[in-house]
């Protein structure tokens, strides 16, 4: 008890290494929060703003034309009458979208290629190709001019010839991968804390080591002490993190608590494993420990999504190996198949992995630990 | 020179860090590259997407109907998974998935079932083609056509052909052009190198001991800070350098012949003098390696994410981007994102360019004059 009292208060009281493990994931989460909002995910739909060119006395397919546009005015479009020169001069400035010239023939000039010039394009071929098969069945079929008004007018009813359905997963936003990210960081982060213990256990890099070394407390019960109290108090951070993002920044980590709170003490394990692995690289100084820290956080994490959250699709299309063995995609694979869609095969998987890793990393920290001695401190 | 080579020294033990991030940002520029596939085009090209369409019906409707799907888009074999498409549209591999119910065929009556992603423009842009579509068949039906002849009609009123004007503004076919992902990220970059060496070098500096053995030397301090602050400005255009050099070295005469290339190397060297200040004032207050590694990471992956460094800037709420407009890292994302979609500027965009430019240089004024102020204070106590 003496030993796990001790260790607790020595860990909880370096703020350096807890600022890593636990104050940095709640700053990178707010700032998370800030850019994407609460379920906000960004690709939702306005009106495209597009100018309309037009001389006052239209021919009659221009007029046609020009009573369609302002049919989605307010809707899909918002319509902005202009001279051509204003328009191109705005299109120019990216203040609309395209120009609609309904002067001669309806045409259509845009620049750019996404997604609303596609949407204009789309309305615009749709207009004419309805108009042209229309004509076509009248010269072909005159007598079916009464049936046809029905049917033609059904043409633009697009809503009801489709019906959403869901998915069972509780999410599509993928602003929420950042999320998973930052915990699978937070996990990681433990790296921290491990290392700060490994060069606190060594004799000849710190004089709590030499005390410890001379001390009459069985080696193996003072590393499983320090392993234990390490394991505890990252995974505590680990879960205040999961507890922040869930009820204060309200977003949605699924509901499967039990599956959470393994992987989340697996991921703890791997991250205290691995900084006690750092910390008894004899070659490097404390800072470079601590850089070797910083980069063992934060480039898997980042190949896991925290900065760009596509990026574990981009690995898992180009590369999907590192994507099996980057504890960080793991971790937040794992988070994944609780929270977006509770499928039992992709989480027993990713466990599967975690727990390889976990007790991997946790029996080649304990032998790197275990037999030390030294002939001079 | 001493002061001068000593700082240059400190430089030298420092460049592993530099190695690593410039390898890092290498890594991720030639991943985004890869991910993003570098399009460009000519003439306007409506944006083909990735759908799937899932058939449970079988009928000559729906493989028409699928046919005319895949005219349009990119169609990806999807298994009929619940699983498999909640993935799918989760990591974006499709935007948009099709069924086609069993017993559909047998009467427009039922509808077709859509997994889609709500309220996007992408959703509304394929509904609408598969109103169109089914509208067509109906209206040809109503007319009296029959059996195959009305998907002939259809597919015949489907290759009519609207002619789109792309007014091509920067030469790339409508497109973002492909080095502006590079740009875009740099400040991250640049601001975390240069806030590391800077503010290890400075910590290195104002240790007390050192401190007293430069004051008490015969080189006047005037003359010492000179020395320092020309350390600085050769850091910061060796790292400017480097930053211009690199997508270069990715993009070659692409790059080169663009002629907004010296206004990108105005605006990167504006995001290097902030940067330059930024790290100035953070080796002032920060004493230690240890909280200078946090310090600089808080500032620059916070400032990051909310300017729109990572995350485009049109994904960010107003709200964030009004704030966002109090940071340096803004302006630089502005002036970018115009760079990067014209060559030709209007003249609410040549102000743009220059508001964005100016403003950076006021930040680096201002932020260095709260350093200064704040050395003052620190070395009086």
């Amino acid at each position: 008890m003496h030993l796990v009292r001790y260790r607790s208060i020595q860990t909880v009281r370096n703020w350096s290494q807890m600022f890593w493990a636990l104050a940095f994931p709640i700053i990178l989460g707010t700032f998370f929060y800030v850019s994407f909002g609460s379920g906000d995910m960004g690709e939702e739909m306005g009106p495209i703003p597009v100018a309309v060119v037009a001389d006052a006395g239209e021919a009659a397919d221009t007029k046609a034309f020009m009573d369609f546009l302002e049919q989605m005015d307010g809707g899909v479009l918002q319509v902005l009458p202009m001279e051509e020169e204003a328009a191109r001069e705005a299109l120019q400035g990216d203040e609309i979208i395209g120009i609609f010239d309904c002067r001669r023939a309806p045409s259509l000039t845009v620049a750019g290629t996404g997604i609303s010039q596609s949407i204009l394009k789309s309305l615009m071929d749709g207009y004419d190709k309805n108009a042209a098969l229309i004509a076509s069945i009248v010269r072909d079929h005159p007598e079916k001019i009464p049936e046809l008004s029905e049917a033609a007018a059904a043409l633009g009813q697009r809503q009801e010839m489709t019906e959403d359905v869901g998915v069972k997963g509780r999410t599509l936003d993928t602003n929420i991968s950042y999320f998973f990210a930052l915990i699978a960081y937070a996990c990681l982060a433990g790296v921290f804390l491990g290392t700060q213990a490994s060069l606190d256990s060594q004799a000849d890099l710190s004089a709590l080591g030499a005390r410890q070394s001379v001390a009459p407390v069985h080696r193996l019960q003072m590393i499983l002490t320090d392993l234990l109290v390490l394991f505890f108090i990252h995974f505590g951070n680990v879960l205040i993190l999961t507890c922040y993002i869930r009820f204060v920044l309200k977003v949605d980590l699924g509901g499967d608590v039990p599956a959470l709170i393994l992987v989340e003490w697996m991921g703890s394990m791997i991250g205290i494993s691995m900084g006690i692995l750092v910390g008894r690289i004899s070659r490097l100084g404390m800072s470079g420990k601590m850089g070797l820290c910083v980069f063992l956080t934060l480039f898997p994490s980042f190949l896991a999504g925290l900065m760009f959250g596509q990026m574990k699709n981009v690995v898992e299309r180009h590369c999907p190996i590192v994507n099996r063995i980057n504890p960080a995609a793991v971790l937040s694979d794992a988070l994944y198949s609780i929270s977006v869609y509770n499928d039992g095969e992709r989480l027993i998987r990713s466990v599967a992995i975690l727990s390889i890793m976990s007790v991997g990393m946790v029996a080649v920290a304990y032998l790197a630990v275990r037999r030390v001695s030294y002939d001079s401190i | 020179m001493t002061v001068f080579r000593c700082f240059l020294k400190m430089v030298k033990r420092n460049s592993r860090m530099v190695i690593l991030y410039f390898s890092i940002f290498l890594t991720i520029s030639v991943c985004m590259q890869l991910a993003t596939g570098g399009k460009g085009m000519d003439g306007f090209e409506q944006e083909s997407l990735d759908l799937a369409v899932i058939d449970r019906d079988g009928s000559v409707l729906a493989r028409e109907l699928t046919e005319y799907l895949g005219r349009h888009h990119h169609l990806v074999a999807l298994s009929d998974d619940e699983d498999a498409i909640c993935e799918a549209l989760f990591y974006r591999n499709v935007v948009y998935v099709v069924i086609i119910p069993a017993g559909y065929g047998e009467g427009i009556e039922d509808k077709i079932q859509t997994i889609k992603i709500p309220g996007t423009n992408s959703a509304y842009y394929v509904d609408q083609q598969i109103g169109q579509f089914l509208g067509w068949v109906n209206v040809l039906e109503t007319a009296g056509y029959d059996g195959q002849e009305i998907y002939e009609r259809a597919v015949e009123a489907d290759e009519l052909k609207t002619e789109v004007g792309l007014m091509d503004k920067n030469g790339h076919g409508g497109v973002q052009a492909p080095y502006a992902f590079m740009f875009q990220y740099m400040p991250y970059i640049i601001l975390s190198i240069i806030c590391y060496v800077i503010g290890s070098i400075m910590i290195g500096f104002r240790d007390k001991e050192v401190r007293r053995r430069m004051e008490c030397s015969a080189m006047p301090p005037r003359q010492q800070n000179g020395q320092l602050v020309l350390g600085y400005l050769v850091l910061g255009a060796g790292i400017w350098l480097v930053c211009i050099l690199m997508p270069v070295l990715l993009y070659g005469k692409e790059l080169l012949t663009d002629p907004n290339m010296p206004l990108y190397m105005a605006n990167v060297l504006a995001v290097t003098l902030v940067s330059l200040a930024i790290s100035f004032t953070v080796g002032t207050l920060v004493r230690k390696e240890v909280v200078l590694s946090a310090v600089i990471n808080v500032i620059a992956l916070g400032m990051s994410f909310v300017c729109g460094v990572f995350v485009s800037m049109e994904v960010l709420s107003k709200g964030v981007r009004a704030a966002a407009q109090f940071l340096p890292f803004y302006w630089y994302e502005s002036v970018n994102q115009i760079l990067a979609m014209n060559t030709g500027f209007t003249q609410a965009q040549e102000r743009g360019i220059l508001e964005g430019l100016g403003i950076q240089g006021l930040f680096a004024a201002a932020i260095l004059c709260v350093g200064l102020v704040l050395d003052r204070y620190m070395a009086e106590k």
